[in-house]
Formats: structure tokens, sequence, C-alpha cells
């Protein structure tokens, strides 16, 4: 037959010739065949999400965006799990210059017997998309951190115009990730699970960064954080003399009256060291902005004065995830109820 | 001036030293054979008869562009090669094979004099892809039963096995 006869090489050169329906069919002949190439079918996939789409995208497609379109068109029952969890922006592998690997745990990567498949799909994506200038590793959904399943880069070579990396979880082993964060230019972490052991030199070139976005876990033992943690956080951040662009954000394990405390004063006194430092930044995006009075921070005004105050460069200040107040009297109601964020410009007198 | 090949079945072949010279395997044999036979104990006469065919026919073909990937694959085959390649499932594999094992492509290596892995590529497009791409023009349009059955593939699927698979695929299948 054919798969006794033809040695893969070749039969993987019949199969660079055939379309997706083709090779669909071909994966569903035999066992061998589906061995051989069912990851070739996710990459057809990943490299082809025109596929995946009924209908236009309703705007141009940013990275967020694409997560939109991602939960809005396409269902997990339908569609099955990893078809749409890889997804290169572009259709050729060529153009592509933002390249979006999502990921679903629990159904991907080590936790399934499709992680390997999805290395290789990496690894072939990585190897033809030169022109790759912001790659994300991005996650659908958001489960508490430790249950976050970080992503393989074994032995990915990295396109040399590879300049910004979105990562949704800091891997505790960043030997893979070194060469590229040593030239990276923009880095964004949602989640960094920081104790007193985690590593915080893992190469980055402090000169280099002009947009550092970190989300900070600290754990549930506040106390111990106020004291170890948050001088790390401040010392990681402070050398990088070039940054323009700063997204930070501090949470803890730690819930009180519904919302996670995460902007209390010694939170802000950390933020205010670090941007004091900053000398170029302008434009600062606080997540995670649950204030709350029983931790002692009054409101998006004092927060505002004094990060202003301590790094009078600063355009923009964006206060993410703020709260509803439920039960407030209307006239006591803070401006930024009932929104996700609101961004503040320079003159700052609209405080 | 000629070089003679033996097959498999001890047929002798007196070909044109141009035309062998396509098959890379050959003219790496050349230079140490001096003037005694080539042995070529992977391939038919048969085979090699329409192997020759094809290097006679494209011996004064130019050599292929570089394919970085960026080109677009087209299954595309010439009349000629069309009709040349237009054979038994049988035949068509053995020349599938004897092209893989005659190591048609670094033939163009030594004349482009760009390094080999560009060669390899470039060189796919010559003979053994004639024949990829007719297995691929094969496969176009059926399904995998049509496919196992043109091609004696065993289903070694359990139905619920092949259920699974076609239900994870089911969204590609229904456009």
């Amino acid at each position: 037959s054919l798969c006794s006869i033809l040695p893969f090489e070749i039969l993987e050169q019949v199969v660079k010739y055939s379309n997706f329906s083709e090779l669909l069919s071909l994966t569903v002949t035999c066992k061998y065949m589906h061995t051989l190439f069912v990851d070739r079918l996710y990459t057809t996939i990943a490299l082809h999400p025109g596929k995946l789409w009924n209908r236009q995208p309703p705007h141009p497609l940013e990275i967020f965006s694409t997560a939109q379109q991602l939960s809005s068109t396409l269902t997990h029952t339908r569609h099955g799990k990893i078809f749409y969890s890889l997804l290169a922006r572009q259709q050729h592998l060529q153009g592509v210059q933002t390249l979006i690997i999502c990921d679903m745990p629990p159904t991907s990567v080590a936790s399934t017997s499709r992680g390997p498949y999805i290395h290789r799909i990496m690894r072939e994506i990585l190897s033809g998309a030169k022109r790759v200038s912001r790659l994300s590793f991005w996650s659908r959904v958001h489960p508490p951190p430790d249950e976050i399943l970080t992503v393989d880069v074994r032995g990915l070579q990295w396109p040399n115009n590879l300049s910004s990396l979105y990562i949704h979880r800091m891997p505790d082993n960043i030997a893979d990730l070194r060469p590229l964060l040593a030239r990276l230019k923009r880095l964004e972490v949602a989640f960094w699970n920081l104790t007193a052991l985690t590593n915080l030199k893992i190469g980055l070139n402090t000169d280099l960064i002009r947009h550092l976005e970190c989300r900070w876990w600290l754990g549930e033992d506040l106390e111990r954080s106020h004291v170890f943690l948050l001088p790390r956080v401040e010392a990681f951040t402070i050398p990088f003399s070039n940054l323009e662009s700063l997204t930070i954000g501090i949470a803890y394990d730690c819930w009180l009256d519904g919302g996670v405390a995460s902007l209390c004063e010694d939170v802000l006194n950390c933020y205010v060291s670090i941007v004091r430092n900053l000398t170029r930044l302008r434009d600062l995006h606080i997540r995670g902005f649950h204030h709350n009075e029983r931790w002692g921070l009054a409101t998006s005004r004092k927060v505002l004065t004094e990060l202003v105050s301590a790094r009078p460069t600063l355009q923009s200040i964006t206060l993410w995830e703020c709260p509803k107040n439920y039960g407030v009297p209307p006239e006591e109601k803070s401006p930024l109820d009932g929104k996700d964020a609101r961004t503040f410009t320079a003159p700052w007198g609209i405080v | 001036m000629s070089i003679t090949i033996v097959t498999s079945d001890n047929e002798q072949f007196c070909v044109e030293k141009l035309v062998a010279q396509r098959i890379a395997l050959i003219e790496d044999m050349v230079e140490n054979a001096g003037d005694r036979p080539i042995p070529l104990p992977n391939v038919t006469a048969s085979v090699l008869r329409k192997i020759l065919e094809y290097c006679e026919h494209h011996k004064n073909d130019p050599l292929p562009p570089y394919d970085d990937g960026s080109r677009s694959r087209t299954t595309h085959i010439s009349e000629w090669d069309q009709k040349f390649i237009t054979v038994d499932q049988e035949m068509l594999f053995e020349i599938i094979l004897a092209a893989n094992y005659l190591e048609m492509k670094p033939l163009l290596y030594v004349r482009l004099n760009v390094p080999r892995v560009q060669c390899l590529t470039a060189c796919n497009a010559v003979a053994g892809d004639i024949g990829c791409k007719t297995v691929a023009n094969m496969i176009k349009g059926k399904s995998p039963e049509e496919i196992r059955k043109l091609f004696n593939i065993v289903n070694n699927f359990t139905p619920e096995e092949e259920a699974q698979i076609r239900k994870e695929a089911e969204w590609a299948e229904d456009r």
C-alpha cells in the first residue's frame, strides 16, 4: 500500500502538494497516516486561520481583537479542542508578522498527548515565519495561576526580527527563552508567580526594553509579601532606564469583600518608587485597581496625585479593573464605577 | 562520451554522459568507476528506462530557481511529464523510489554552486516531485474510504477512534 511502500519523506512531499481537505482525508485513512500527518494537519490549521472563520472579522485583528474573534465565532463543542487554539494571524507564513499561539489549558500543551504536536507546530511555524516580530503565547482562559501551563519552547529557533513577546506565564526555567529575552524591546507577562526563590535575572537587556508589562502574583502571605517581595518587584523594574511604557499589577491570593485586595498602601508605595526612577516613562497602566477603604487606600485621585508627583514625565495613566461600588449614594460614586478601565491624561486637571 | 549502467536485473544501458549526469548518484560514481560499468542494484531495467527517458528529455532544461518556500506550491505537471508519468501505480511508486535512491536532486547542487540544503529544495521540483505531484493529484477530492481503496490501505481505526477524529475535524468538513 501507499504507506508501506513510500518512505516518510516522500509521503511528506506528497502532502505538501495536498490541500487541507485532502490532508484531512489522509489522516483518517489509517493509524500510520494519522500519526505521520496529524501535526501537519494542525499546522495547516494554524497557518490558515481563515478556515476557522465563517464571517469577516468585525474590525482589524489586533491581539486582543483576535482573542475576541476566537471567543465569538468558535465554540468548544463544535470545533474540537486544539483546532482553534492555534492561530497565525495571516494566511501566508512568509507574511506573518504577529504570531499568536493560543493555548487552552487543560486541553493542550503538556497535559495531553497533543503537547508534542504543538511543539512541532511552533517549531515549524517559527522556522518559516522569518518576519515575525511579535510573538504571543496567549491563553484563552484565566485559570488560577498555579494551574496555568507553561509553553514548551525547547529547541525553538527564534526569528531574527522577533522583538516583542507576550507570554501568559513566565516559566520557572527560562533557559530556552534566554536568547530571545536578551533582544526584546517589549515584554508582557500576564502572570509571574513571585516567591523568594524566583530567579529574576532572566537576561533581559534593560537598555533595549521600551515596554514592560508584568502582572505579579505574590501568593497568600501578605505580610511576608510586603516585606520581602515588593522590594524584589522594585529591584527588578527600576533598572529599565529607557522604559517608555509600563503596565504593572500586583495581586494576592487573598479575598476581601468579594474582591482581590491588590492595591493597598504598600503596593501603591511600591509603584511610586518604581515610576520615580523611570525617567523616560510616559505611559503607565495599573492592573488590579481594586481600591478598598479597609486597606487604607483612598481614591483614584490620591493614586494619580502620588504617581504624577513622583514622575512628572507621565502623560497617561490608566487604572484597570475599577470596582462597582454597590450601595454607594449616587453623589458619592466614583466616575470609575462600572468601567473596566479609565485613562487619565496630562494635563491632570480632570482628576 | 557515454557510460555503462547495470541494473539489478543485469541489463546494461549505454548512456550519454550528459544524460547520466542528471542523476547525482551516477555522477558521483562516474569519477571513481573509470571505464567500469556502474551498478545500480536497487533499480530494475524497466524503471531505469523510464528514468533515462526523463533525463534525456530534460537534459538541456535550465536549472529551476531556488525554492525558499515562498513560492506557491502547484500540482501542475507539464504535458510531456504528464504523459511520461501516466503509468500504473506500481510503476509510479517504483519511479518515485528510484528517483529518491538515485539522488537526482543533488545533481543541481554541483551545478548551481549553492549550499546543499538550498539545492535539495530547488531540485525537488525536478524529478521525484512529478511522482509526488501525481500521487497528490490522485488523492485530490477523494474521501478517506476512496483513498484506502485506491492505495490498498487497511483501515485499522476502531469505529470509535475514527468517529473521534472525524468529530474533531467536522468543522472543516462541513464547508
